[in-house]
């Protein structure tokens, strides 16, 4: 890992080391087979998300009558014009579903970092001052968990109306004190390490201690909580837009795809199958590069891996 | 040749307000530090150490409190200063090593960056600067390969070359005093002495003053001018380091060095003091070792015993002396 960088003049040292870098996270990657798998899942979702004007073969919201339930294309009675069949509207299903990847990523990925963002600090801030900040926002925290999450939602998405960005925020709301519970209890213990009071004997602010030496503490459950956050929240935005609170047409998502061909299950298999696959795999990738992320983040692994 | 005092406690109460009630952790601790000088304070766990060192930092936390006296540092009483002040002495006038030193450094960041952010922290220099500096203290706390240890994470190191490094931050801002919690504890014996051997030379060659929190009296022995012996968060006995092992005066000091292994008299069974440190509820309203004395009479039993000059610069809170004393006199 280390090569001779004595000499170097620093420009070159630093792209030396840049480019040593790139090496040695990709080496890192390789090693780990359930993590390369969720790399290339991953990649591959995003590449549909970029590249959906190319990849789809129609307009995903062009209604044809005379193409309804259309089989995917190797079953009798499918046609190679649609790829994964059509739908009760003779929609093309690949299509579709090449445009749906867009607002699940965007809402699955968004709606954690937002839950995320006010998790973290709110645990991190209620963990390091306890007393009465911490009993405040720990009483918060049970009052939202009080109530039902499908609940809340459906009240806050009736108030302001369906749409993408306030389905991100109804989802944020209703997901950050799982965070919130879960970092404060890390920061509890944490604070007592004596790494902590030694970066308070050495004068550094109470800002500084949070963000430099509790933050970065915290991060690898906060990982695999998240990771696993994103799974949950794309199935939530599907049963939102199941009931008619989600994503609202002409906007796709895979959850609504999914809705859609609820009513089709016993009769024409692949209006459902194909975006639970999709969803699947999305999450079962996220899951797997979250997991391996969290053990290359952690120095203590770095030799184990 | 008369040192100037470096700093200077009295009468430092901090109190645990718990929900039975306040806790008197420290209570009525007066010392001085003069400079260049290692003051040791020893006692059995429990007793107020680490809390007296904590309230000197600024560093008691909820529900601790300094609720009365004050320490002076140079002069200024830190116990009215705000927290910026503090921030700025802290790492660099004042400086702590504690004792685990396998869990004092960030597991997530190298040894550079946490040397780096004391430095950058007190010191108007850049981060190379900084580097340079941060690799010179790593040589002069005996760090072999200091560049690369620079480079390394604390899991990579024993736990002896951790705790160098946490000499090395303390001592990275040349501070004027030092404080030493435990700093051997955790450590094997030869590592123990490297340690105690480097913190004396760096304390001689920069003149810093150290307050050694310790409940091995080898150490003290060792390292210390002057011992104070704390119990039940009180002073019980300040005397000079000769004074103190040739002549202990409290029983509570004598109570402790019998409890030490003599290597001249090892055919003897080894003393203990029976017993435990007091708590809130059984804290006697008498002297507070009573219950463990050997020589615990009525007196003892109901009035507490005040802090005696007996001469030589010791002091002892004991009724013996005061008994002698008021035959003699």
């Amino acid at each position: 890992m280390q090569t001779d960088t004595t000499m170097a003049s620093p420009a070159e040292r630093s792209r030396r080391i840049r480019s040593n870098r790139l090496l040695t996270w990709s080496r890192r990657l390789l090693r780990s087979k359930t993590g390369t798998v969720g790399f290339i899942l991953v990649l591959a979702v995003l590449f549909l998300a970029a590249f959906a004007d190319v990849l789809a073969t129609h307009n995903p919201n062009e209604v044809n009558p005379a193409l309804m339930l259309k089989p995917p294309a190797w079953l009798e009675g499918g046609s190679s014009q649609h790829l994964l069949g059509t739908d009760h509207l003779g929609r093309d299903i690949w299509s579709r579903m090449v445009y749906g990847s867009r607002i699940s990523l965007l809402v699955g990925v968004t709606a954690v970092v937002f839950a995320g963002l006010i998790g973290v600090a709110v645990g991190i801030v209620a963990g390091f001052y306890g007393g009465w900040l911490d009993r405040v926002f720990m009483r918060l925290v049970d009052a939202f968990l009080s109530i039902p999450n499908i609940l809340l939602a459906l009240v806050i998405l009736s108030v302001f109306g369906p749409g993408v960005w306030t389905l991100i925020f109804v989802l944020g709301v209703t997901n950050w004190v799982n965070y919130a519970r879960l970092v404060r209890g890390e920061v509890l213990s944490m604070k007592e390490r004596e790494f902590v009071k030694a970066a308070r004997a050495i004068g550094v602010k109470n800002r500084m201690v949070m963000v430099r030496h509790l933050l970065p503490n915290v991060m690898s459950p906060f990982i695999v909580i998240s990771t696993l956050s994103v799974a949950t929240t794309i199935i939530l935005e599907a049963s939102l837009s199941f009931l008619g609170l989600g994503i609202q047409p002409p906007d796709i998502s895979w959850g609504g795809i999914l809705s859609d061909g609820r009513d089709y299950v016993a009769t024409s298999w692949w209006l459902a199958t194909f975006p639970g696959i999709a969803i699947t795999l999305t999450v079962l990738g996220i899951i797997f590069l979250g997991d391996w992320l969290r053990d290359v983040l952690d120095p203590r692994g770095q030799n184990r891996r | 040749m008369k040192k100037d005092t470096l700093l200077s406690v009295s009468e430092l109460k901090t109190y645990f307000f718990m929900e039975s009630g306040a806790v008197p952790s420290v209570h009525g601790v007066s010392f001085e530090v003069k400079q260049g000088e290692t003051v040791a304070i020893v006692g059995e766990s429990g007793c107020g150490k680490s809390v007296t060192s904590l309230s000197i930092m600024g560093l008691v936390s909820s529900p601790g409190k300094i609720v009365g006296g004050d320490i002076r540092f140079h002069g200024q009483d830190l116990t009215t200063i705000s927290e910026k002040e503090y921030r700025k002495l802290r790492g660099n006038d004042l400086s702590m090593i504690f004792q685990e030193p396998l869990t004092s450094l960030n597991p997530l960041f190298t040894i550079g960056s946490q040397l780096d952010e004391v430095i950058l922290l007190h010191q108007q220099v850049t981060k190379e600067e900084a580097r340079q500096k941060g690799i010179e203290m790593l040589k002069k706390v005996g760090i072999p390969r200091a560049e690369q240890v620079y480079r390394s994470y604390p899991h990579q190191l024993s736990g002896g070359m951790r705790q160098r490094v946490m000499i090395a931050m303390a001592l990275a801002c040349e501070p004027k005093l030092l404080i030493a919690d435990e700093p051997t504890t955790a450590l094997d014996v030869t590592i123990q002495a490297q340690i105690l051997q480097l913190m004396r030379k760096l304390v001689k060659d920069n003149n810093t003053a150290i307050m050694l929190i310790t409940h091995d009296l080898g150490v003290v022995a060792e390292m210390a001018d002057t011992v104070i012996v704390m119990y039940a968060g009180q002073v019980v006995e300040q005397a000079d380091v000769f004074t103190l092992f040739a002549a202990p005066a409290h029983p509570y000091t004598q109570g402790l060095l019998a409890s030490t292994p003599k290597i001249q008299t090892i055919e003897e069974e080894l003393q203990s003091i029976e017993g435990t440190v007091p708590t809130q509820e059984t804290m006697p309203k008498g002297c507070r070792f009573f219950p463990r004395c050997p020589h615990a009479s009525e007196q003892c039993v109901q009035n507490q015993p005040s802090l005696l000059k007996i001469g030589g610069g010791q002091l002892v809170r004991c009724w013996l002396f005061d008994a002698k004393e008021a035959a003699s006199g």
